[in-house]
């Protein structure tokens, strides 16, 4: 029963200048093109009125999905997943509005099936389309079916894009009649075969995936390291500019952190591109970034800490309803944060430092770029950096024992991101193989010290939100309880955290590793 | 993949109705149904609208010589597919009794469409013979019309012991009266005293009403043509509560 589709998008075009409906002709026709021996019943005609769903990366269209959702009576919308074959995977009727997180779903399969791939994104729903359907059937002389066809337009409302597609169905046992059909109507209309449903081409054409390459990379390692770096430089800066704006319609919490992931790398290369004496330019976008790193700071806490209570959440279904206090109280901390932060990222200190920046990364002949360090080769100049911090990150590590406090972890996990973003940037200028391995150990380094260090945070803050709730009498006992389990739930992750370390430290300290990284940072670069 | 046999010893008591409906109703559902016309009468297959014509007959069917998949058509009706009757189907008993194991032979070749079909619906000719023994080792139920008469009460008992000779324990029996005229006294006297020696029977009757009788002018399920009238009330109550014991 796997439909056979036949591109009508010609046809389509074709009636819209007529300005006809764009379906019911063809169809209508292609009835009487077989009616030889087959005879077709009245044609039946539906609408329904529906959106498409989708992270604001678009998610779920990469992944060749789609997720429509119907107004139903009553109040609720019905939510169906439906998969690139044009199988629905999961359905489920949903109060209206509906929830913008995934982890907002009542569990079962439409939860299971999207929460994989949607993790933490906020579903967004795109603008209003007609679907229009048009069914023919055509029986033989006994009136059993032998084939269906349905033409599908879509159309975007406010006169947006519209698709069309007719599909011979193809029955069990019956294929030949499926066969014949479709070549007739390929014969007399002279469409091609094959094309997918219109409802998909719409979700490609709505959700065409995040605007170009996250992170670029630098690719050849002998460019000087001014000229290499400005269109990386340029790239963040366009994240920062459209996080920011992310942020500020408040789509969901990975836009701070992108935007955050974004000012991080541009420190990293700043600091890269360092010179002596310090050109100004570079100075205040330092400071600016400094700045920008630093006022998003507590909004993010509060987003990390209310994802970790999610998902403590679901993890522990008997305290969800304790929990439920903690979760509005941190909600509205959040949001008096997101007020704050939105103010600044709509402050003129913020825009001006983001016009400054590009007018300096725009400007040609800036003295920045001329800099003796921005003429070295990039690989020559990351190389010698990330073995810098390599030294310095194995120097830090080597001297933590059990005994150790927290900090010298933190020490560490400071340096191991410094190394990471230099990494990054000059990643695709390496070999793809060593770099991978590389990469593999230093993200379960980097996994373990950021578990240590999170979980102390987080059990910290539980603790003050809890005192806090207490004091205004916004959580009983019960929830004052549930805080404490989950604070101490945190404490066992980060003990656990801890013993873990050594094992995933001893890899990266081997001098096998730091041989494979000296090699690899010095090939092709000319070395440093 | 839970088979269904709709049998009974004698004719004319309503088999091929109750296949068709209760399929019907099991896909309309949700269910991927497939209904097996074993008859070679092909009723099943003629309210279905389907041409009665296995291409080599029944003897390919019986020895598994052709994919079976070849032989499935879709109906008119979603996720419901028929494997249509054939003349020579007639000629079955005498293959299975050819054939070695003859009685694990039909559960055998239903096995590799486990993966396809939640249901298997098995339309049953009227007689004790190898076909119905092979029935028997395919079925997980066996769903018994029964029409409300002392003898058609004599063949239900037969049923039992032969359900028993065969060591079939697993096998469950489904009677349920069929044709019901709650007019005649003798009708609700048997339909109402029948459960009291068997538990296993069905609390649902299907009452007699011309509507089954139009099937054969609409060659549809009642579903399909009168879904709101009672005999159709009535194979949605019977199906629930087998699909219930099924579970
Ligand atoms: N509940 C009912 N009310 C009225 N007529 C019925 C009812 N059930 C079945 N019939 C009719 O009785 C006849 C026999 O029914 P059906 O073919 O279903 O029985 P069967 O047991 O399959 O017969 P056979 O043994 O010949 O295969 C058919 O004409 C059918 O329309
Ligand atoms: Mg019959």
């Amino acid at each position: 029963m796997h439909p056979y589709s036949l591109e009508m998008r010609q046809i389509a075009a074709a009636a819209e200048e007529r300005d006809r409906p764009a379906v019911v002709t063809p169809l209508a026709a292609i009835a009487d093109a077989v009616r030889g021996s087959l005879r077709a019943d009245p044609e039946e005609a539906s609408a329904r009125r529906l959106r498409l769903l989708d992270t604001v990366d678009c998610r779920l269209t990469r992944l060749g999905w789609r997720l429509e959702a119907e107004p139903g009576d009553d109040g609720t919308e019905r939510w169906r997943l439906v998969s690139g074959s044009g199988r629905v995977r999961a359905a489920a009727d949903l109060p209206s509005p509906a929830p913008k997180l995934v982890d907002d779903l009542p569990d079962g399969p439409l939860y299971r099936s999207l929460v994989p791939v949607v993790g933490i994104r906020a579903l967004t729903p795109g603008p209003w389309i007609t679907l229009a359907e048009h069914r023919a059937t055509l029986r033989d002389a006994e009136g059993k079916v032998r084939c269906r066809l349905l033409a599908q337009t879509a159309v975007v409302d406010g006169g947006g894009d519209r698709c069309s597609a007719v599909r011979v169905g193809r029955l069990k046992g019956y294929r030949a009649d499926a066969e014949r059909v479709s070549e007739r109507i390929s014969r007399h209309y002279g469409w091609s075969p094959a094309s997918p449903d219109p409802l998909t081409t719409l979700a490609e054409n709505l959700h065409p995936g995040p605007e170009g390459a996250a992170y670029p990379s630098v690719t050849d390692p002998s460019e000087p390291a001014g000229p290499a770096l400005r269109p990386v430089l340029q790239a963040l800066l366009d994240t920062v500019e459209h996080r920011a704006e992310g942020v500020i319609a408040d789509i969901d919490c990975e836009e701070l952190h992108d935007l955050r992931v974004a000012v991080r790398r541009s420190r990293s290369i700043l600091t890269l591109l360092r010179a002596d004496p310090p050109d100004p330019a570079l100075e205040r976008a330092g400071a600016f970034f400094a700045w920008l790193g630093q006022v998003t700071g507590p909004a993010r806490d509060l987003d990390v800490h209310i994802l970790d209570w999610r998902a403590h959440r679901r993890r522990v279904p008997e305290h969800a309803a304790d929990l439920e206090p903690l979760g509005r109280y941190m909600k509205a901390e959040r949001d008096k944060a997101y007020v704050r932060l939105v103010r600044i990222l709509q402050s003129k200190r913020f825009r001006d430092g983001v016009k400054r920046w590009r007018a300096t990364l725009d400007a040609t002949n800036a003295p920045w770029a001329a800099s003796e360090r921005a003429l070295q080769p990039i690989g020559k100049l990351a190389g010698r950096r990330i073995r810098k911090l390599y030294r310095r990150a194995v120097e830090e590590g080597s001297s933590i024992t059990d005994a150790s406090p927290d900090e010298a972890l933190h020490a560490l996990r400071k340096t191991m991101k410094k190394l990471r973003y230099v990494f990054e940037i000059v990643r695709d200028a390496y070999p793809r193989k060593p770099v991978r391995a590389i990469l593999k150990r230093l993200k379960e380094l980097q996994q373990d010290l950021g578990d240590v260090q999170d979980t102390a945070v987080q059990a910290d803050a539980l603790r003050r939100f809890g005192e806090a709730m207490a004091r205004d009498g916004t959580a009983g006992p019960a929830t004052l309880m549930a805080v404490g389990a989950l604070a101490e739930d945190l404490e066992l992750r980060r003990a656990d955290a801890r013993t873990r370390f050594a094992t995933v430290f001893a890899p990266v300290a081997k001098p096998r590793f730091a041989d494979r990284l000296r090699r690899l940072t010095r090939s092709r670069t000319g070395g440093g | 993949m839970k088979v269904v046999a709709c049998y009974n010893i004698k004719g004319g008591v309503g088999k091929t109705a109750t296949a068709v409906n209760l399929a019907f109703l099991a896909a309309r559902d949700g269910a991927r149904v497939l209904v097996v016309d074993l008859d070679p009468q092909g009723a099943a297959t003629f309210y279905f609208r389907v041409k009665p014509k296995v291409k080599g007959g029944g003897k390919g069917l019986v020895k598994g010589k052709r994919d079976l998949d070849d032989l499935i058509k879709a109906t008119d009706h979603d996720r419901l597919d028929l494997i249509p009757a054939d003349f020579s189907f007639r000629n079955l008993d005498l293959m299975l009794d050819a054939e070695k194991k003859s009685k694990k032979r039909l559960a055998k070749l239903l096995k590799p469409l486990a993966g396809d079909y939640d249901f298997v619906f098995l339309d049953c000719p009227p007689s004790v013979s190898l076909v119905s023994e092979a029935v028997f080792h395919a079925a997980d139920a066996l769903v018994v019309p029964l029409i409300p008469t002392t003898l058609s009460l004599r063949t239900y008992a037969q049923l039992g012991a032969f359900r028993d000779e065969e060591k079939l324990a697993d096998l469950q029996l489904v009677p349920f009266f069929s044709m019901v005229d709650r007019r005649k006294s003798l009708h609700r006297q048997v339909v109402d005293r029948f459960p009291d020696d068997h538990a296993e029977a069905a609390t649902v009757s299907i009452p007699y009403s011309s509507v089954v009788e139009r099937m054969g002018t609409e060659r549809a399920p009642i579903g399909a043509f009168a879904p709101k009238s009672p005999p159709a009330a009535a194979y949605e109550s019977l199906w629930a509560e087998i699909a219930r014991r099924l579970r």
